[in-house]
């Protein structure tokens, strides 16, 4: 790990949770520039409330986040809103709007923040959606494709404006394995040919070895961060046995 | 995207707004088109049962509407103003065109002095009155309540008429009112004991005698009088008159002399006595007189009020002298 | 929770008239942010008017508006018949049939053809809305929007609340329509009224003015089921349930709501003087 680069995603003492039960205590991290970042741990731990904490949705109940260096805690709307422009967010479904074809998905925000031609924005819509290889499913409803387009089209429309840094939340969840794989192979091309910043929020540990240059990993009973590194490295080292646990056991049934 | 069909939008807007607009010119906006006169009458009578929109009818032709009712707080009548249309009004003469209102307003003007008339009546039984425009009065009657000087300039005053039924109701009431304030019991008990007084003076047999001594006396009155005059002649007249000064002469000396002495003598109080006991005979004299004379104007006014009654019964409801509502009858033309 | 076992009746009972008084305010909270929001917003649209989705206000317009159309013209023309129905029965016995007119063009216009219309705008718009945003929500469509810098409110409320500002009116005008010849088919088929006495009737006592009324409640109507659909749409539970527990509550609050509404500008109306 090369610490002194400079961190594009700084968490100091965070803790999060809602309804005033805390989920996360005291979390510390760092997230540095061309990095593909795997914040890692069982189900209901946290995972997701951690992203949702990121990308500014949640407020947390004490704390500090950094993007790009500006706070999004203490950010008010307009400012916040700002700031989120320059990320992009691939949610679990997609989330793409349904009542909109998967290239008017991705000119959204297109039409909205950028003074280009109609014409030029439609030719940029269709080269994303090529770009996560869904050539001809441009003018596709939502509704009539499959889950792993749906995702691939959410990353599309999260690239439309090519944010430095790129929020996963469950990439391959609900995928069969040979998709997944795809989707991973995706993300390592992006990061190799745009030099995007990437914070994956996942279980599956397949993709973690494929993908991951560094893993938080997240206890539930402690609340806190239990581990954090290089996954192989981890895997073999930790000296936390539960960690080298969940990590092994992929291997187990990779075998 | 999902669209909207944008034909069938189109067509639902467009509809819409040709429905409303269509609307708004049937419930009234026409009204801006038509002529209107306006129409004011002033009621002594309640208006109840009149409300702003209530019709007003020519002839029973609705020609119009109230628009306004209110008070003249001084005079304490209602004003009414109507908006009557100019277009249910036809004419056979060619010439509408012009000042068709100023027309109008002359040709109601020679109305009024035929005795064009405006009253309240009644809208079926719903107790909700209306405006009928008609002859009421003769042509010569004069106006009821005159127009009020500080009424705007460009309405037509039309003098009102007293409703068929006006005040029916308040007649009604009065009378009774005057009825139950009579005390029944005790007028036929002071009229049972004034009736039996009467009885008992007339059946008194001094008053018989009296009566008797007054026949008698103005016999002998008549008697005296009749002898008087034979023996009073001219010749005797004068006689009597020298001797009379004469006897007047020696009386005034005697008087003087008399006077001295009685000055003396304590006469004045014996006299006094007597003129007293005089003047006390000549009073009873005069109330007998006096009693007489009211018996026979309360016997006189019985027998009117009696045959009063005989004549108008319902007077004791209505009070006397109270002029009769006049039905005139409307003019027909 | 009782602290008596859960035995004690009374406890049991504070405590829901707490629970209650607590969504309550928490309902209140959030529907005074959602108008704060929409006041925000619909200033800025009206600044830009190009920022508004004017293809989503169509849609909407569509779906609220003229898809509604057949419903409103036969609910309220059956209203018209109903209602001309009973009238006749008692004014049969004075002889005021031609009252009739009155009765039904006055109910009509004033009260029953912007209420029914508000009721089926509230079955297929507000409900609509609800689970339209609930779905959203689900999936993570609203969390997507605010992540690529959309305020949600610029675009699923603001098109929903313009349209039913447009449409409501509309259908109003239709509903009257329809509602006042059920009357008329009353009054001429079963009164035996001349039709054109009936029309004179109706346009005599019938104003512009009655007509605006009517449309000033649809308006008012039109603004509360969307402000409630969207409201509850944003309140949804993330799950299918919660979706339908939110469309249900919808359509409950709108209907609650529109009659309150309906009750003060009645009472508005008769302290103006109308």
């Amino acid at each position: 790990m090369n610490n002194k680069r400079k961190p594009i995603v700084e968490v100091r003492n965070l803790t999060i949770g809602y309804d005033r039960q805390t989920v996360m205590e005291e979390l510390n991290f760092s997230v540095f520039t061309g990095e593909i970042f795997v914040i890692l741990g069982c189900s209901g731990c946290g995972k997701s409330t951690l992203l949702k904490h990121l990308i500014g949705l949640y407020e947390p109940f004490r704390g500090e986040i950094k993007i790009f260096g500006e706070s999004i805690v203490r950010a008010d709307e307009d400012e916040k809103r700002e700031l989120m422009r320059q990320f992009g967010v691939t949610y679990q479904g997609g989330a793409l709007f349904g009542s909109l074809t998967l290239a008017e998905n991705v000119s959204l925000p297109l039409e909205e923040y950028t003074t280009l031609s109609r014409e030029k924005i439609k030719e940029r819509a269709y080269e994303k959606l090529a770009l996560v290889d869904l050539q001809g499913f441009e003018e596709y409803m939502p509704a009539e494709i499959s889950g792993g387009m749906k995702k691939r089209a959410g990353l599309a429309r999260a690239m439309a404006l090519d944010p430095k840094l790129l929020f996963f939340d469950e990439p391959s969840a609900g995928l069969d394995p040979i998709t997944s794989a795809e989707l991973d192979r995706l993300i390592l091309r992006l990061r190799k040919e745009l030099g995007t910043t990437i914070i994956i929020v996942t279980h599956e540990l397949d993709s973690i070895f494929t993908v991951a240059d560094r893993v938080i990993m997240l206890d539930k009973r402690t609340k806190s961060i239990i581990a954090e590194g290089e996954p192989h490295d981890l895997k073999k080292n930790s000296d936390n046995d539960w960690v080298r646990e969940f990590l092994n056991r992929s291997n187990l049934k990779q075998v | 995207m999902v669209e909207a069909n944008k034909f069938r939008l189109g067509l639902f807007v467009l509809i819409g707004v040709v429905l409303f607009l269509a609307c708004l010119f049937v419930f009234g906006l026409s009204d801006m088109f038509t002529k209107k006169a306006h129409f004011v009458s002033v009621f002594r009578e309640s208006v109840q049962g009149l409300n702003i929109g209530s019709s007003v009818k020519y002839k029973g032709v609705p020609v119009g509407t109230v628009s306004k009712i209110s008070i003249l707080v001084d005079e304490k009548l209602i004003l009414v103003e109507m908006d009557v249309d100019l277009s249910f009004f036809a004419t056979s003469k060619s010439q509408v065109e012009g000042n068709l209102l100023g027309k109008f307003y002359n040709f109601c003007r020679d109305e009024r002095a035929k005795g064009l008339r405006c009253r309240l009546e009644y809208a079926g039984i719903t107790g909700l009155k209306f405006v009928e425009i008609d002859y009421f009065a003769q042509p010569s009657e004069p106006i009821a309540i005159p127009r009020p000087d500080y009424l705007r300039k460009d309405v037509f005053y039309v003098p009102s008429s007293p409703g068929v039924f006006t005040d029916i109701l308040k007649l009604i009431n009065v009378s009774l009112e005057r009825i139950s304030k009579i005390d029944f019991e005790n007028l036929s008990d002071q009229m049972g004991s004034t009736l039996k007084e009467m009885k008992k003076i007339v059946s008194d047999p001094k008053l018989k005698k009296a009566i008797d001594q007054l026949n008698n006396m103005s016999g002998n009155l008549e008697k005296s009088s009749e002898s008087i005059a034979k023996v009073l002649t001219e010749k005797r007249l004068k006689q009597i008159f020298a001797r009379v000064e004469d006897s007047l002469k020696s009386l005034d000396s005697l008087a003087k002399r008399i006077t001295v002495q009685l000055g003396q003598a304590k006469l004045p109080a014996t006299s006094t006595a007597f003129r007293e006991a005089a003047e006390s005979v000549n009073d009873t004299r005069q109330m007998l007189g006096n009693t007489l004379m009211k018996l026979d104007q309360a016997i006189d006014a019985l027998t009117e009020l009696v045959n009063y009654l005989n004549d108008d019964p319902s007077s004791l409801l209505k009070g006397k002298k109270k002029p009769k509502i006049k039905f005139t009858e409307p003019e027909k033309k | 929770m009782s602290i008596f076992n859960g035995e004690n009746v009374f406890t049991d009972f504070v405590e829901k008239i707490g629970k209650a008084t607590q969504v309550i305010l928490k309902d209140l909270r959030d529907l005074t942010l959602l108008v704060g929001d929409i006041t925000k917003t619909s200033w800025y649209v009206i600044k830009h008017p190009s920022k508004l989705r004017w293809r989503d206000v169509g849609y909407y317009m569509d779906l609220c508006g003229s898809q509604a159309l057949p419903i409103v013209i036969m609910i309220c023309f059956l209203m018209g018949l109903i209602l001309a129905f009973q009238a006749a029965v008692q004014a049969r016995k004075f002889g005021g049939e031609i009252f009739v007119a009155d009765a039904v063009g006055f109910s009509i216009l004033k009260e029953l053809g912007p209420l029914m219309v508000a009721m089926i705008a509230t079955g297929r718009a507000g409900s609509a809305f609800a689970a339209e945003i609930g779905t959203m929500k689900v999936n993570e469509e609203i969390s997507a929007l605010e992540t690529m810098g959309f305020s949600p409110c610029r675009f699923l409320v603001i098109p929903k609340v313009v349209s039913m500002l447009i449409a409501m009116p509309v259908l109003t005008v239709f509903g009257d329509v329809s509602g006042l010849f059920g009357g008329f088919v009353v009054g001429v088929t079963m009164l035996d009224l001349p039709g054109m006495a009936y029309y004179t009737r109706t346009i005599a006592v019938l104003y512009p003015s009655t007509m605006a009324l009517g449309l000033i409640k649809s308006v008012v109507f039109g603004l509360l089921i969307a402000i409630v659909g969207c409201l509850r749409g944003f309140q949804s539970e993330s799950d299918a349930q919660g979706v339908g527990r939110s469309t249900t509550s919808s359509v409950v609050t709108s209907i609650f709501l529109i009659v309150i509404a309906d009750s003060v500008l009645t009472m508005l109306y008769t302290f103006l003087g109308y």
